[in-house]
């Protein structure tokens, strides 16, 4: 406040009683004007900050996620490596186990096709005869 | 193939550590949560009951006859045991170790409680909870321990297994496994022991630590076995495996016990269903399935616990037999009918009508079923019952002091249509034959002494024609011996090195399997008859590849015969079906087709068998072609001797003769009416057995001459003097003439043809009163050369359709 001013009092041109002279007037009033549209102006910008936040937010979350992923991932590898041994050993004695299994009915079967042989050359012979 | 049917319950919240079945399938489980839990034979939880401890493990003291038992023991981590009701009640805690108590078990009869613990020390408690003894010291901890048929007991320490028997210092150790010693069970039946390890093997071994099989290594530690009480399986557990393995080592299948270690096993008694606890606290329960007979054209499996299908292939139609109430124990088909137990009941299906089965109740699960021609025995944990296909009616229960089920299997007991046989339980030498109709014991021969252990025993099965029961039994020494029961005799020893030995089901055949050999005997029989005769009814046959080490006859019928291998596969040999044809034949009376096949087939072993058949039939037509056909010149001339003797008795003395019975020929001339006295007499000179002859002689005060005569004569001959008192004594007193015998003798002998009512032969070389004995009983070099002819050419004749005209060798002229 200018209080070493003396107050002036003055009529404008529409005859109001004005405190400030006119110029001041005019340049508070351009001065509120330019505050509003700064002030509009500032929550706009707040307004985009925050979307780029939420884009930023939600790219963070993605990346964290892959970021997740990635180390699930290595880790797997990891033991995919160590596993491999494990479930390779695992299946090599389910193939011996089914090997053996298999070899049992292969010998089974050779024994039967070597009774119906002979069981086929005992009715030719008897065959023969009569 | 047998399979397991796995089923998982929860209940428990930490680690099970120890199962039991109880008495009425009923489960008792123990856990680290320190709660035992009781649990219905489908998994449903009973009861809980907790304790101030960690059980370790649970034994429910074995039922006594037809009382249930009411009691078992826990052992605890805290070293002490108790003893427990059935309802959960505790009777008696018992401070029994220091560190944790590892194991409790009860002998067989329920008289004393073994207890092991970490402190490495074995003891024997009386019934209440007192200690009797502490046999075993060792230096570490004692894991686990079984104990075995007689009393001893078998623990593994560290590395090693121990067998040492209670009460007595020999003992034997050997080193089993690579690591520490983690399980191990032994069989009363079979009387093998299962041991598991940290080297993650199992390995399967006989009483005296010999390997008998040893696992690959599994890729994890072996935490516990269990055998079936029938010693045919055994199971393994480890980390995420359950095993079912046959008794010779191979594994029958495999299970993901999904997750967790098996740390114990128990059978039912009944050897069908297995309770696992489980490293995560499960109970794992499983079941036996997949189990298949065959029979003729059936092939009867079980599908599920409740479920069995028959498969007739000779329409290739499918028959469901559904049992609703209870799960399936025990099936066998055989003789047109398939018997099927279950827990509580039985039910007999003829092969022809799969509708209505004859169905009743069983006081206790039937475990065990044999079957025969028209009965069927079943064994339940107290008794032995044999039951009649029709109706299921019950024929009778043979029993005997000390008979003891549990070590009983299809290899002691044998069942044919008209005897039991039954191993003893206390002496395994001794082998008890019963009366099927009666349960008594077998009239005659009740019992049959051994030498040696029998490991196995079977019955014959046939009935026809004049049979002869048989059994015959495998010993510790792996020898095959036959026995008769008809009538008490020694065995005869057929074959050492035997693995398995077998009877057909319809004829006399027996099969063994010795030494990578396949042995048929075609007619077993023929040891009582004339065993000479014995090696030429073999026929061998080279099968070592096929069948390998340790064999097992699975079943021989009609001219198939199957075995396994000890390392799983079924091998099926063919044996010839000539014999079981002939047997048909000469059963029923049918010899011209039985000589017709013999001589078509040009077999030794035909030959030799239809001899013996027709000399245990008395038709002597059939064996004089026989003996021709083999070339037994000797035996023939005696077969034409015997068919011209006149009268009937003196034709029998003569066969019991040639079946080297001399007491049965001597006592059947002596008890002819009138005695054919003067053949008693010269049967026993015939035999060189003077003082038997001349004692007949004096006590019927006739022919001491004669005796006197034919000594003096055989001691010329052989330049021998007079040593016998008695005849010395005679000597003196009596004097002879030949004339006078001989004319004696001619009286005699005009007598019995006129009795026979047959003429007498004029010139009478082929006498039935040889002059010298045997001695003088001669085939001149004709008859030889005649005799030859015929035995060459003789029984190759083509078309022989009139046998009988061929056998005409009785009318052959002699000189």
């Amino acid at each position: 406040m200018m209080d070493d001013d003396e107050v002036k009092v003055s009529f404008d041109d529409k005859c109001r009683v004005r405190v400030l002279d006119i110029e001041k007037f005019q340049h508070t009033e351009e001065l509120a004007e330019t505050c509003a549209s700064f002030v509009s102006k500032n929550n706009e910008f707040g307004k985009l900050v925050a979307g780029i936040v939420e884009v930023l937010d939600a790219n963070a979350q993605r990346i964290e996620r892959a970021k997740l992923k990635a180390i699930g991932m290595r880790n797997k590898v990891l033991a995919a490596r160590e596993n491999r041994d494990q479930t390779r050993r695992a299946m090599q004695a389910l193939i011996a186990e089914k090997t053996v299994e298999f070899e049992r009915h292969q010998k089974q079967r050779n024994s039967l096709l070597q009774a119906e042989s002979d069981q086929r050359a005992l009715i030719d012979r008897l065959w023969g005869v009569n | 193939m047998v399979r397991l049917e796995v089923s998982q319950h929860t209940e428990h919240k930490e680690v099970a550590a120890c199962v039991e079945w109880g008495p009425n399938y009923e489960l008792m489980s123990g856990s680290d949560d320190m709660q035992i839990v009781r649990w219905s034979v489908d998994g449903d939880m009973l009861a809980k009951t907790t304790l101030d401890s960690c059980a370790t493990s649970i034994a429910w003291m074995p039922s006594i006859g037809k009382s249930v038992s009411d009691l078992y023991a826990v052992s605890c981590t805290d070293g002490t045991y108790r003893l427990m009701t059935g309802n959960g009640r505790e009777d008696r805690k018992v401070r029994a170790h220091h560190g944790a108590a590892i194991r409790v078990a009860w002998t067989f009869d329920g008289t004393a409680l073994y207890s092991a613990g970490e402190d490495g020390e074995l003891k024997v408690w009386s019934k209440t909870g007192n200690l009797r003894s502490t046999p075993i010291k060792a230096a570490s901890p004692i894991y686990c321990f079984a104990i075995g048929a007689s009393e001893e007991v078998c623990y593994a320490c560290d590395r090693k297994v121990h067998v040492s028997s209670v009460g007595e210092r020999k003992a034997q150790s050997w080193k089993a496994h690579e690591g520490i010693v983690l399980c191990v069970d032994w069989n009363t039946v079979n009387n093998l022991i299962v041991s598991g390890g940290e080297d993650c093997r199992y390995k399967v071994w006989d009483a005296l630590g010999r390997q008998l099989y040893q696992s690959q290594p599994y890729a994890h530690v072996i935490t516990s076995v269990a055998w079936t009480p029938n010693g045919a399986y055994f199971a393994v557990g480890a980390f995420n495996m359950l095993r079912l393995c046959d008794r010779t080592g191979w594994s029958c299948c495999r299970e993901h016990a999904g997750g967790g270690s098996i740390l114990d096993i128990s059978w039912t008694t009944d050897g069908t269903q297995l309770a696992g606890a489980s490293g995560t606290g499960a109970i794992v329960l499983g079941q036996l399935v997949d189990r298949c007979h065959e029979w003729n054209y059936f092939e009867v499996t079980l599908e599920t616990p409740r479920l069995v299908v028959v498969n007739d292939l000779s329409n290739d139609t499918y028959e469901k037999l559904d049992f609703s109430r209870d799960r399936v124990v025990e099936m066998a088909v055989g003789y047109g009918h398939l018997v099927v137990t279950t827990t509580t009941q039985c039910y007999v299906y003829s092969t022809s009508n799969w509708n209505t089965p004859y169905i009743f109740d069983t006081p206790q699960t039937l475990s065990l079923v044999l079957l025969s021609d028209r009965h069927f025995l079943g064994m339940a944990p107290s008794s032995l019952t044999i039951y009649a296909y029709d109706g299921g009616r019950k024929v009778s229960q043979p029993r005997f002091h000390g008979l003891r089920t549990e070590i009983l299997s299809a290899t002691s007991i044998s069942l044919a249509p008209d005897v039991v046989a039954i191993l003893d339980g206390a002496d395994k030498k001794l082998v008890r034959l019963f009366d099927v109709a009666t349960g008594a014991p077998r009239a005659g021969v009740e019992t049959i002494q051994h030498k040696k252990d029998v490991t196995f025993l079977a019955l014959n099965q046939n009935m026809a024609g004049s049979f002869v029961r048989q059994l015959i039994v495998i010993d510790s020494n792996k020898e095959l011996h036959v026995y008769q029961t008809n009538a008490a005799s020694h065995g005869h020893k057929l074959q050492t090195q035997v693995d398995a030995a077998s009877w057909h089901d319809k004829s006399e055949m027996l099969a063994a399997i010795a030494d990578g050999q396949l042995l048929v005997w075609a007619y077993p029989q023929i040891v009582w008859i004339d065993r000479d005769l014995l090696p030429s009814t073999v026929t061998s046959k080279d099968v070592g590849t096929e069948v390998g080490k340790l064999p097992t006859i699975v079943s021989f019928r009609d001219s198939r015969l199957v075995a396994r291998r000890a390392d799983g596969p079924l091998v099926t040999a063919t044996v010839s079906p000539h014999p079981a044809a002939l047997f048909g034949f000469a059963s029923t009376g049918r010899w011209n087709e039985a000589l017709r096949l013999c001589q078509f087939v040009e077999d030794e072993p035909c030959w030799a068998m239809m001899a013996a058949m027709a000399i245990n039939d008395r038709n002597l037509d059939v064996a004089e072609i026989s003996f021709a056909a083999l070339k037994l010149i000797d035996k023939l001339e005696y077969v034409l001797y015997i068919k011209g003797l006149p009268s009937e008795e003196a034709t029998n003395a003569e066969i019991a003769l040639l079946k080297r019975r001399p007491e049965d020929a001597e006592r059947i001339l002596l008890q002819a009416t009138p005695p054919l006295l003067y053949r008693a007499i010269k049967l026993n000179i015939r035999l060189f057995r003077w003082g038997r002859a001349l004692e007949l002689a004096v006590k019927h005060r006739s022919h001491v001459d004669t005796v006197l005569a034919y000594r003096a004569r055989y001691l010329k001959d052989f330049k021998k003097e007079e040593k016998d008192d008695r005849f010395k004594q005679l000597n003196d007193s009596v004097k002879w003439d030949w004339a006078q015998i001989k004319a004696k003798k001619d009286l005699e002998k005009k007598e019995e043809y006129a009795r026979a009512g047959k003429p007498m032969p004029e010139k009478d070389k082929n006498s039935c009163f040889p002059s010298g004995g045997l001695g003088e009983y001669k085939i001149t070099a004709q008859d030889r050369g005649e005799l030859r002819s015929r035995c060459s050419t003789g029984p190759k004749k083509p078309g022989g359709g009139a046998v009988p005209g061929w056998g005409m060798m009785a009318s052959m002229p002699r000189a």
